[in-house]
């Protein structure tokens, strides 16, 4: 029978042990695999694409959460230490930025996909790139039946085209979109921008269009402006307004020809990410061809390995956006543009628009 | 009856002790009294203390520390003093630059950096993140490498600059709160134009206080004498229904606006059915909903102070003004309304000092030229993650909120506030 005093001494020795580790008294349940996106549609198609499918043939359950692209959201996580998410979506500058601020893991390519089979744009040291994406002019047929805006000069004809205008609230694709309306060659646009005076020129013309815009945030909430008819012409993401006219039977044109913003979205893991294993499991299931081309039946975004383009639906193959069906008016994002200059040119954006 | 007590006990002891002794005694009681006052008091001094006051002084401290510059730069902190104010310096501070850089670089820490220095000169972060991307290798020449990376760094400009930035204390982040700047000679000067925010915002925070402070004195005014001169049984519901919107979020009673307030909103469709008007009223995301919206929210810190005094003017002063005379007008401004004016004063700086901080109508119901000064906070807080220049609003929020207290105290008096 235990005496008195051992029991007490085994107590104490317990608490001692347990002060000694405060890791082991505030112990967290293991979070599952977490994975951020944009929400809305996009990540719906993610979900359908990659998400489901990896958990049901790995069995690896995946949690979700959404953001809006917030360098912030994932420095403060990884300097504190305090992870919530593991994988992230994001976009080509945002990839640059937290990779060199060692915001994310280094990948090892080897474990994932031979490099080869994606496209250059698609690799890069610390993400995956998964699709290609993009921001189009946007208008609602039944607004302006006898023809609508054709470029975005036309965006910034008030008189012509009367009604509210719409831009993500974001300097990104805005200002390229006022050069085009002031009459810039899309093969121009960053070069008129990287000049002297470029970016004067944008805010100066943004200024004229800036009493009729009224900004979106978030996808979702560009989707719902577009819906309920707050918008006459808006610049949105391509693939939610596609969505939008899929599934809800609307009649919103896509104004491609006016010049077409394309960029590429990476999935990249947060450093210090506690489910590594299962993160290098879901980036490889999801770079593998028949699941990237299967991808293109939800969204219509082009994929980003090479492998897959010959295994997309023909009936996607048309509506697909992607590097590989560039033309005349596509306008790649500039990826050094934009790194460089993101951080100042979003707070002057914002001094501005809050003026 | 207590009163009487401790007089006949103090009449007993004064046949029994002396009258210095007396006194020693009584300051005794008295410094026991106060002593175990304080002990309660203690702990709420120390929880306040340590809980509220301590974090804000900390956040607030951090609008002036300037010691990560120097931190994320020891070596050239170690010779910053050895560059001439007039002239570049020699080519070793250039060599502790790129080591100091290529440090930061290895630590992942030169976003930050660059952010921090961005502030003491428009264009340095490009300038440092150039620099980090194309340091110099040991064998090459640090200047060279620098100045090819970027012009400026081969400027005597940047190099007074950087002299500067190297005190434990500075002003930049305060004066990027005023739109203002330090040039490289020193002297204190207005950023370019378009830069310029802060102040238009502050100015902006203000006229939205007062007017809202004037609507809710408008509409609070009529309520509170409702509830003053109603009797107790309907003065207890319209008081219930002042304090309803206490018992709801905020986030809800605001969405509720902006469901009332939409281009295809509730008041809207009321407005074109009755044939008042053809097209939608722009009623949100302009100026005119947020205030719609924050006059409601404020309204309730307007009506209990006014009732408050209200109930305390008696009836009688009235019926005396009507006698000897006086017109409702007249017996109201001269009457009433002086007698009313403490109320007026505590309800409206009340609103004022508390609308000068909202966040979450404006967000959700103005546009970008509707946000106040907290709107930037979170921006800087949660947004960029520059604590500084968040810790720098908030300084002047602050301030703006103890002048008005200032005002307040003025105006009524700490003892009017006191004794009510």
């Amino acid at each position: 029978m235990m005496r008195r005093n051992d029991f007490l001494r085994i107590l104490t020795a317990g608490g001692v042990a347990a002060l000694a580790q405060p890791r082991v008294l505030l112990a967290q349940p293991a979070r599952p695999l977490t994975f951020t996106s944009w929400g809305g549609a996009f990540q719906e198609a993610e979900r359908q694409a990659y998400l489901s499918p990896f958990t049901t043939a790995t069995g690896i359950a995946v949690m979700e959460d959404n953001y809006s692209g917030e360098l912030a959201r994932i420095r403060s996580q990884v300097e504190t230490g305090a992870l919530i998410w593991d994988i992230v979506n994001v976009p080509g500058p945002l990839l640059e930025l937290g990779c060199e601020q060692g915001l994310f893991e280094t990948l090892d390519w080897s474990r994932i996909a031979p490099t080869a089979d994606f496209l250059p744009i698609a690799v890069h040291e610390c993400g995956v790139g998964m699709n290609a994406g993009a921001t189009v002019m946007t208008y609602d047929r039944d607004r302006f039946p006898n023809g609508g805006p054709t470029s975005w000069a036309d965006m910034w004809d008030i008189q012509k085209f009367p009604g509210t205008r719409g831009f993500r609230f974001n300097p990104k694709f805005t200002l390229e979109a006022a050069l085009l309306a002031d009459g810039v060659r899309g093969a121009d646009v960053y070069a008129v921008l990287k000049a002297p005076g470029g970016v004067d020129r944008a805010f100066a013309k943004l200024d004229q269009l800036k009493p009729h815009i009224r900004w979106w945030r978030s996808g979702a909430e560009s989707v719902q402006l577009l819906a309920s008819g707050a918008y006459a012409i808006a610049s949105v993401f391509y693939g939610r307004v596609f969505t939008l006219n899929q599934q809800n039977q609307r009649n919103f044109v896509i104004v491609r020809s006016a010049g077409t913003f394309q960029e590429f979205s990476y999935y990249a893991v947060l450093k210090g990410s506690r489910n590594l294993e299962q993160a290098y499991a879901l980036l490889k299931f999801a770079a593998q061809p028949q699941i990237q081309a299967n991808y293109t039946r939800f969204y219509p975004y082009g994929p980003g390995n090479r492998l897959a383009y010959p295994l997309v639906p023909s009936a996607q193959r048309d509506n697909l956006l992607s590097p590989m069906g560039a033309d005349a008016t596509t306008i790649f994002e500039d990826l050094a543009f934009w790194v460089e200059n993101s951080e100042d040119l979003l707070r002057r954006f914002s001094a501005w628009a809050s003026r | 009856m207590n009163e009487g007590l401790s007089a006949r006990d103090t009449a007993s002891s004064l046949q029994a002790v002396p009258a210095g002794m007396l006194l020693r005694r009584h300051r005794a009681v008295e410094r026991r009294r106060l002593a175990r006052a304080l002990g309660f008091l203690a702990l709420p001094v120390l929880f306040v203390g340590a809980a509220y006051l301590l974090p804000i002084v900390i956040f607030l401290a951090a609008a002036v520390d300037n010691r990560p510059v120097a931190a994320a730069l020891p070596r050239l902190n170690a010779v910053i003093r050895t560059i001439p104010a007039d002239a570049l310096p020699v080519p070793e501070v250039f060599l502790a630059l790129t080591d100091d850089l290529r440090g930061a670089r290895d630590a992942r820490r030169i976003a930050a950096l660059a952010g921090q220095l961005e502030q003491a000169m428009p264009g340095m972060r490009l300038m440092v993140n150039r620099a980090a991307r194309n340091l110099a290798r040991p064998n090459e020449d640090a200047r060279a490498a620098l100045i090819a990376a970027d012009a400026r760094w081969g400027e005597v400009a940047t190099w007074q600059v950087l002299r500067r930035e190297f005190a434990p204390v500075t002003p930049r982040h305060l004066l990027a709160a005023l739109d203002m700047t330090r040039a490289p000679n020193g002297s204190i000067a207005a950023v370019v134009p378009d830069q310029r925010v802060f102040i238009e915002v502050i100015l902006r925070s203000v006229t939205m206080a007062v007017q809202v402070t004037l609507g809710a004195l408008v509409l609070g005014f009529p309520v509170a004498y409702l509830l003053a001169s109603s009797p107790p049984r309907r003065a207890a519901l319209l008081m219930f229904l002042v304090l309803l919107p206490f018992w709801t979020s905020l986030l809800v009673r605001t969405a509720a606006w902006a469901i009332l307030l939409e281009e295809r909103g509730a008041v809207n469709g009321l407005l074109m059915a009755a044939g008042l008007t053809e097209t939608p009223l722009k009623l949100m995301y302009n100026r005119l909903g947020v205030v719609i919206a924050m006059v409601y929210v404020a309204l309730p810190f307007m009506i209990l102070p006014l009732h408050a005094t209200m109930k305390g003017i008696p009836a009688a002063t009235m019926r005396a003004a009507a006698a000897h005379g006086a017109t409702p007008l007249q017996a109201f401004r001269l009457v009433y309304l002086p007698q009313a004016m403490p109320g007026i004063v505590a309800g409206s700086v009340t609103v004022c000092v508390t609308t000068v901080g909202y966040y979450v109508t404006p967000l959700l119901i103005g546009g970008p030229g509707d946000q106040m000064l907290s709107y930037f906070i979170a921006f800087f807080v949660n947004g960029t993650l520059n604590w500084p220049m968040a810790a720098a609003l908030a300084v002047i929020l602050l301030v703006l909120v103890l002048a008005g207290l200032a005002l307040l105290l003025r105006l009524v008096g700490l003892r009017a506030m006191l004794a009510r």
